[in-house]
C-alpha cells in the first residue's frame, strides 16, 4: 500500500474530529472518501499533510511512518494536496501559481518540463498563463489547483472537494481529469461530498460519518448501498444512527410531540 | 478557597497603602520624595491606560497627549487666572474628558496598529498646537510660574504633603479601576478583548465601552498631567512627548496589562529603577540596562509584575488538590419557563427574500422562511449551501443585499448583533467563542448584560445597587449553569473544561440573556455520541421552557430527531422545507446531498454553467 492510515485520531485544538480512522490507498488506485459535511474528510487530508496534528495512531507512506514529519518533508516525500476551495494565490498569474507548486524542487530543467506537461494536460491554462488566478472561472481555478499540485510531481495526490461550487458539466470535466491523472501513472485519494460523482470514477470508497469509517468497499458496490444515503440524510437504523430514534423518544417525552 | 485568598484584593490594597505611606519615613529628602511624586502621578495615568489597553485591547498609545492637556489647562488657569490648583485640576479632567469624547468615536473605529499610529498622530497634533498657540500656552518656552499644589486654599507646599496628595489621587484612580474591573463593564471589556463576535452576541455595546474607557483614561491621564505641572512648577511641550507615552507603555507592560494594579506597580518600578541607575552615574548605560531589564521581566513574567505577585500569592494560599471533575446532571427545573411568550403558531422570525452576494457568488439567493413560536427549526444543506451566511445575516453579523428579517414583526435586518441580542435573541457559535480571559461563571454572567442597568458612574462609585445587581446576576448565571449541567464549574477557566462542556458554557451564556429565540450554529459538531445525545436532550429542555430554537446542524441524527421543521438550502437557494421525514424523501434533497446526476440542473447551476462557458 502506498498510503496507510492506522487508527488515526486527530482534531483542531479543543475539537476532536477523527476517531481511530484506518484507511489505505494502493499505488495506481483512485480511492474516494465520501461523507456529509462535518464528517471529518478535510481533517483527514490535513492530518496526512501534518497541517492538523496527529493525536493518535500512525500514518505510513510507502511503508515508512510520516507521523511527526513536517509538511514540507511530506511534500518532498511525494504527497501533494489540492486544498478545499483551491487556495490559489489569487493576485499571482497562472504561471506563477504553477511555479510555486514546484517550490520544493531543485531541478530547474525538470520544472520547465513539468510545466509544459501541465499546459498540455490543461490547454486552457496555457492560454491564461499571464492572467491573475482570481480572474479564472471556478472550473479553471480547480484545474489550476490540480496542475499546481502536479508541479511537485507527487506520487500521491490528495484532492479535497474538487467538485465544490462547480456546475455539473464542470464536475464531469474535473472527474475526467482525475481519471487522466491515474492513466498517467498517478495515485489519487479524493475527498468528496458529491458521492455519486466520486464513486463513478473511483476503484474503492470509504464512507466517513462523524469522524469514523462506517462503510467501505468497491466503488460500484457503494453506489448502490442504501447505507451510503443514510450516512448523508440519516435514517432510523441501528449502530451510530440509533441516536436519531433515541432523540425522537426523548422529544415525545419532553415536548409531547 | 482559604480565608486569606478570599481577601486577596483587600490585602493587596492594604499592602500598597502601607508601602506608599512609609516610604517618606525612610527617604525624607526632597529629591527622593520628588521621585515618589513623579511615580504617583504616573501611577494615576496608568490605571485608565490598563483598562483601555490591557482589558479592552485598544492600542491607543498617545495617552501622554492627555497628560499634556491636563497640565496645560491647570497651568494656564493657575498662572493666568489665579485659580485654586485643585479646582484647576478638576477643570483639566473635564476638558480632557470632553476632548476625548469628541475624538473617541472616530479614532476607535480604527483597529490594531492603525489605531496606534492614529493615537500618536493625535498626540503630535496636541504638541504642535501647544507650541504654536503662543499667546495661550507660551509656545515652546511653556507656561512658567505654576504655583505649588493646594486644595481650596490649603497649601501643599511641603513636598511630603504633596507626595501624599498625589498618591491619594493615584489610589482614587486605582479604586475606580478596581470597581470597574469587578463590574459588568470590566467583564464587557474583557469580552471585547477575547471575542468581539461573542461580545456582540450577548448585547454588549462594543463601541460604547471602548469610548467610555478612552474618556476615563483621558481623565486619569489629565490628573497625572496636573500633578506634574505643580511638581515642575511649569508646563512646556517637551514634558509629555512621545518619550513619556513610551514610558507609560513600558510601565503597564512591565507591571502587568491584565491587572488594574499592574500599571501602578510598573510606574513605581520603572521610576524607581531609573533613579537607581541614575545614582550609579553611568549615563551611557542607563537606557541599555533599562531596556534589558524590561526584556528580562517580560520573558520571566508574561503577566508582568502584578501577574507574578498574584501567582505567588495563589501558590502560597492554595489548599487541597485540583477541583473535582464536573459530572453533575442537568437540572431542568433550574430555569423558569419563559414568560410573556407569544402563543404557539405566532411567527417568531420571518425571513423574506434574504439575499447576499460575495463578488460573483450569490451565497444566499432570495431565501424566505418562517419560524413559529415554540418550534425547533433546523437549517440544513451541503457544504457551501449558504447556511452559515444566512445565519450571520439573521444575527446581524453581515448586511443583507436585499430582503427583510423580522423578529416578532419588527424589522431587524439593519440592526447590529448587540441590538439583536438586546431584543432577546441568544446565539451560540460553531467554533466556540468563549471568553477565555474570564471564569466560566463570568462568561455566563456576560450573558445577563442586556438585563443589567448599572452604568459607568454608579459602577465607578460602587453604589449599593451595583452590588445588589451583581448578586442577582451571579444567581441567575449559576441557575443557567445548573440547567445545562455544569454546577461546580463556575470558578474554572473555560479552557480547563472538555470541548463538550465548553459548548454547554456557551449555551448557558445564551440562556442567561433570557432569550425568546436562540440561534445555535452546529451545536453537535465535535461532540462524541454520548455528548451528542445529551446535547439533543438539552435542546429539547430549552424548547420546553418555551424558547424557540433555530439551528444549523450537519449531524442528521440530531436534525432528524429534534426538528419540527427543516429548511434545506443548496447553492444559496431554499430547495425544500417541511417535516424531517417528508424532506428526506424529496429527490431534490437527496440529489443535493449525494450529487447531481439524477436531477435537472437548478436555476443556480444553469447560470454557473453559463459563467464557465
Amino acid at each position: 500500500m502506498l498510503l496507510e492510515l492506522d487508527r488515526v485520531t486527530s482534531g483542531y485544538g479543543r475539537l476532536p474530529v477523527l476517531h481511530e480512522v484506518s484507511l489505505a490507498v494502493g499505488a495506481g488506485e483512485i480511492v474516494a472518501l465520501i461523507g456529509a459535511n462535518g464528517a471529518g474528510k478535510s481533517t483527514l487530508l490535513n492530518t496526512v499533510m501534518a497541517m492538523v496534528p496527529l493525536s493518535g495512531g500512525d500514518i505510513r507512506f510507502d511503508g515508512a511512518s510520516i507521523a511527526g514529519a513536517a509538511t514540507p518533508a511530506i511534500v518532498r516525500a511525494g504527497l501533494a494536496q489540492v486544498p478545499e476551495r483551491r487556495q490559489l494565490f489569487g493576485a499571482m498569474t497562472v504561471e506563477e501559481n504553477l511555479r510555486l507548486g514546484a517550490y520544493a524542487r531543485a531541478d530547474r530543467a525538470g520544472v520547465v518540463a513539468t510545466l509544459d506537461e501541465q499546459f498540455r494536460q490543461f490547454p486552457i491554462l496555457r492560454e491564461r498563463r499571464r492572467q491573475a488566478a482570481q480572474t479564472l472561472s471556478g472550473g479553471e481555478q480547480q484545474m489550476l489547483a490540480i496542475a499546481r499540485a502536479m508541479m511537485s510531481r507527487p506520487r500521491l495526490m490528495l484532492l479535497d472537494e474538487p467538485s465544490l461550487g462547480l456546475a455539473p458539466l464542470m464536475v464531469t470535466r474535473i472527474m475526467d481529469q482525475i481519471v487522466a491523472l491515474r492513466a498517467a501513472g498517478g495515485t489519487v485519494l479524493v475527498v468528496e461530498q458529491n458521492a455519486r460523482a466520486a464513486l463513478a470514477i473511483a476503484d474503492r470508497g470509504y464512507v466517513l460519518e462523524n469522524g469514523r469509517i462506517t462503510v467501505s468497499g468497491a466503488a460500484a458496490e457503494l453506489l448502490g448501498n442504501p447505507a451510503v444515503q443514510e450516512a448523508y440524510l440519516g435514517g432510523q437504523g441501528s449502530g451510530v444512527r440509533a441516536i436519531e430514534t433515541s432523540i425522537r423518544k426523548k422529544r415525545r417525552a419532553i415536548l409531547g410531540r | 478557597m482559604s480565608a486569606l485568598a478570599a481577601h486577596k484584593r483587600t490585602l493587596a490594597f492594604a499592602a500598597a497603602v502601607v508601602a506608599i505611606a512609609i516610604y517618606p519615613l525612610f527617604y525624607p529628602g526632597s529629591y527622593p520624595v520628588g521621585v515618589g511624586i513623579v511615580a504617583g502621578a504616573m501611577a494615576a495615568a496608568t490605571v485608565g491606560f490598563v483598562l483601555l489597553l490591557g482589558y479592552a485591547h485598544q492600542l491607543a498609545f498617545g495617552q501622554a497627549g492627555f497628560l499634556m492637556i491636563g497640565g496645560y489647562v491647570n497651568a494656564i488657569l493657575c498662572v493666568n487666572y489665579r485659580w485654586d490648583p485643585f479646582a484647576a485640576l478638576l477643570a483639566g479632567v473635564v476638558v480632557a474628558m470632553l476632548l476625548a469624547l469628541v475624538i473617541a468615536r472616530p479614532i476607535l473605529k480604527l483597529r490594531g496598529f492603525v489605531l496606534a499610529i492614529a493615537s500618536l498622530a493625535m498626540q503630535l497634533i496636541f504638541i504642535v498646537a501647544a507650541i504654536e498657540a503662543v499667546p495661550i500656552t507660551g509656545g515652546a518656552l511653556g507656561t512658567q510660574g505654576v504655583p505649588k499644589f493646594a486644595i481650596f486654599g490649603v497649601s501643599f507646599a511641603n513636598e511630603i504633603a504633596f507626595y501624599y496628595a498625589a498618591w491619594v489621587m493615584a489610589f482614587i484612580c486605582v479604586g475606580i479601576g478596581l470597581n470597574i474591573d469587578r463590574s459588568r463593564i470590566g467583564r464587557a471589556l474583557k469580552a471585547i478583548a477575547a471575542s468581539e463576535t461573542a461580545a456582540g452576541s450577548v448585547g454588549i455595546e462594543i463601541v460604547t465601552y471602548k469610548v467610555q474607557m478612552f474618556v476615563i483614561s483621558a481623565g486619569m491621564a489629565s490628573v497625572a498631567g496636573s500633578l506634574g505641572a505643580h511638581y515642575l512648577r511649569a508646563m512646556d511641550p517637551n514634558v509629555y512627548g512621545f518619550a513619556y507615552s513610551l514610558n507609560l507603555l513600558t510601565a503597564v507592560i512591565i507591571g502587568g496589562l491584565t491587572s488594574v494594579w499592574g500599571g501602578a506597580l510598573g510606574a513605581t518600578a520603572i521610576t524607581g529603577l531609573r533613579e537607581l541607575l541614575r545614582s550609579l552615574s553611568l549615563p551611557l548605560w542607563e537606557s541599555v540596562i533599562m531596556g534589558m531589564l524590561t526584556v528580562v521581566v517580560l520573558l520571566a513574567f508574561p503577566g508582568g509584575l502584578a501577574g507574578a505577585i498574584g501567582a505567588l500569592f495563589d501558590r502560597l494560599t492554595r489548599r487541597g488538590g485540583a477541583a473535582a471533575p464536573v459530572t453533575v446532571e442537568p437540572d431542568p427545573a433550574a430555569l423558569p419557563p419563559v414568560t410573556g411568550m407569544p402563543p404557539p403558531g405566532t411567527i417568531m422570525l420571518s425571513v423574506d427574500g434574504a439575499t447576499r452576494s460575495f463578488g460573483n457568488l450569490r451565497a444566499v439567493n432570495h431565501v424566505s422562511f418562517n419560524v413559529e413560536a415554540g418550534s425547533i427549526v433546523a437549517l440544513i444543506g451541503p457544504n457551501g449551501a449558504g447556511k452559515t451566511t444566512l445565519f450571520n445575516l439573521i444575527g446581524g453579523y453581515q448586511p443583507l443585499d436585499a430582503g427583510t428579517v423580522k423578529f416578532l414583526g419588527q424589522p431587524i435586518e439593519s440592526l447590529m448583533p448587540d441590538d439583536i441580542a438586546r431584543l432577546g435573541i441568544g446565539r451560540t457559535f460553531q467554533n466556540l467563542q468563549l471568553f477565555d480571559n474570564m471564569t466560566v461563571l463570568e462568561n455566563v454572567m456576560c450573558g445577563r448584560f442586556r438585563l443589567n442597568t448599572c452604568g459607568i458612574l454608579s459602577i465607578s462609585a460602587r453604589l449599593p445597587r451595583v452590588a445588589r445587581e451583581e448578586a442577582a446576576t451571579r444567581r441567575a448565571a449559576r441557575a443557567a449553569l445548573d440547567f445545562v449541567g455544569l454546577r461546580g464549574a463556575g470558578d474554572m477557566p473555560p479552557t480547563a473544561l472538555s470541548f463538550g462542556h465548553q459548548r454547554l458554557v456557551e449555551i448557558a451564556r445564551a440562556l442567561a440573556l433570557e432569550p425568546k429565540l436562540i440561534l445555535m450554529d452546529e451545536p453537535a459538531s465535535g461532540l462524541n455520541d454520548t455528548e451528542t445525545e445529551r446535547l439533543a436532550e438539552l435542546v429539547l429542555r430549552i424548547a420546553a421552557l418555551g424558547i424557540t430554537v433555530l439551528l444549523v446542524e450537519h449531524d442528521m441524527r440530531v436534525v432528524m430527531g429534534l426538528a419540527d421543521q427543516l429548511v434545506v438550502m443548496h447553492h444559496g437557494e431554499k430547495i425544500a422545507e417541511g417535516a424531517p421525514d417528508a424532506v428526506r424523501q424529496e429527490p431534490e434533497v437527496i440529489a443535493a446531498y449525494l450529487g447531481q446526476d439524477a436531477v435537472e440542473p437548478t436555476a443556480a447551476n444553469r447560470s454557473a454553467q453559463e459563467h464557465v462557458a
